[in-house]
């Protein structure tokens, strides 16, 4: 069908719900005759891209996202020395001291409460592990 | 676009036919040599270009209709392939996220650069026409590409994926991450604008 007698459809005149049906119909198939004749082929320049893309080094690529916090420099599965796998596994070690020297102070000091809001004596601990003898 | 199906096609001669699916094809699915491409590994990446690039193409084509920028959309959406490779899950076909890739990289490009005369070096020239017949349907064509160019992003991208590649709305409703009332909405709009953009004007009675 023509693009003529397509605007002829659209234009209406005294049918217009009828002549609004059959334009409608007659826009989708136009449109599929019109998507299908003006496709050109792609199998020539299917190649040329391909070609393209290898012809040259690939970006790199991107971790996926479970792991993407991580600084790069714990994940490589390298071990060789290195200024800045040293520099952040002096920074985690550097936390993971200061983490546990809180800890260790608190265990140290008997006097001091306890989480829990009591301390205890060792015999009262004693008492607690161990039943007494009957 | 369907895995069991194949995918349905209408040739210019107005029939019909079936061609296989992506994953109908020899040799591993689209997802299995995703899973691969996540590895690094540059021959998946080859062969799974390969069987994408001429779809990519087709519908970059759809947008931009000229081929110098569609191939230029269709190897950018494959580098992104590459690159987020590892982060892609198969919660959808692989090739709806290459269309939705596809698709808003050709809307970007048309952002920047609206629509210019449709490139006449691809069609080709029927005998059967005379002349004059000839010119009046390359101007048919100019302002049937005009209308579709001037509708809303989200239209065009339906009729482009309807009429073009012949989605269905469920698959359509899949690359737009959309609905698929919202997908029939849209198609309904979009005729109704190129019945207003194609109405005859008062002159032409």
């Amino acid at each position: 069908m023509s693009l003529t007698r397509l605007m002829m459809l659209i234009g209406g005149g005294p049918d217009r719900a009828g002549r609004s049906a059959e334009a409608d119909d007659t826009i989708e198939a136009w449109l599929r005759d019109h998507f299908h004749a003006t496709a050109a082929p792609a199998g020539d320049a299917a190649e040329r891209v391909l070609s393209r893309l290898m012809s040259r080094p690939l970006p790199p690529q991107r971790r996926a996202r479970l792991t993407g916090w991580w600084p790069s420099a714990l994940l490589t599965s390298e071990f060789a020395p290195a200024w800045p796998r040293l520099a952040v596994l002096a920074v985690v070690a550097a936390l993971g001291f200061a983490l546990g020297s809180l800890d260790f102070a608190r265990m140290h000091d008997r006097n001091a409460p306890t989480p829990l809001g009591f301390s205890a004596t060792e015999g009262e601990l004693g008492g607690i592990l161990f039943d007494e003898d009957v | 676009m369907t895995d069991a199906a194949g995918v349905v096609e209408i040739t210019a001669t107005g029939d019909l036919t079936v061609r296989p699916g992506p994953n109908q094809m020899d040799g591993p699915s689209d997802e299995e040599l995703m899973a691969l491409i996540a590895t690094g590994d540059r021959a998946a990446f080859q062969r799974l270009a390969a069987r994408s690039l001429p779809f990519a193409l087709r519908l970059a084509r759809g947008f931009v209709r000229n081929d110098a920028d569609a191939e230029d959309l269709a190897q950018e959406a494959m580098l992104r392939v590459w690159i987020n490779a590892a982060r892609w899950r198969p919660t959808a076909p692989f090739r709806a996220w290459l269309y939705r890739m596809v698709v808003n990289l050709s809307l970007n490009r048309l952002r920047r650069a609206p629509f210019s005369a449709l490139d006449d070096v691809g069609d080709p020239a029927d005998p059967g026409l005379d002349a004059l017949a000839g010119l009046e349907a390359r101007e048919e064509k100019h302002r049937i590409d005009e209308a579709i160019a001037a509708l809303p992003e989200r239209q065009r991208t339906a009729i482009v994926l309807t009429y073009q590649e012949g989605f269905s709305n469920s698959e359509t409703a899949v690359v737009l991450d959309s609905t698929v009332s919202g997908v029939e909405a849209l198609l309904a709009r979009a005729r109704q604008t190129l019945r207003k953009a194609l109405k005859p004007s008062r002159d032409e009675d």
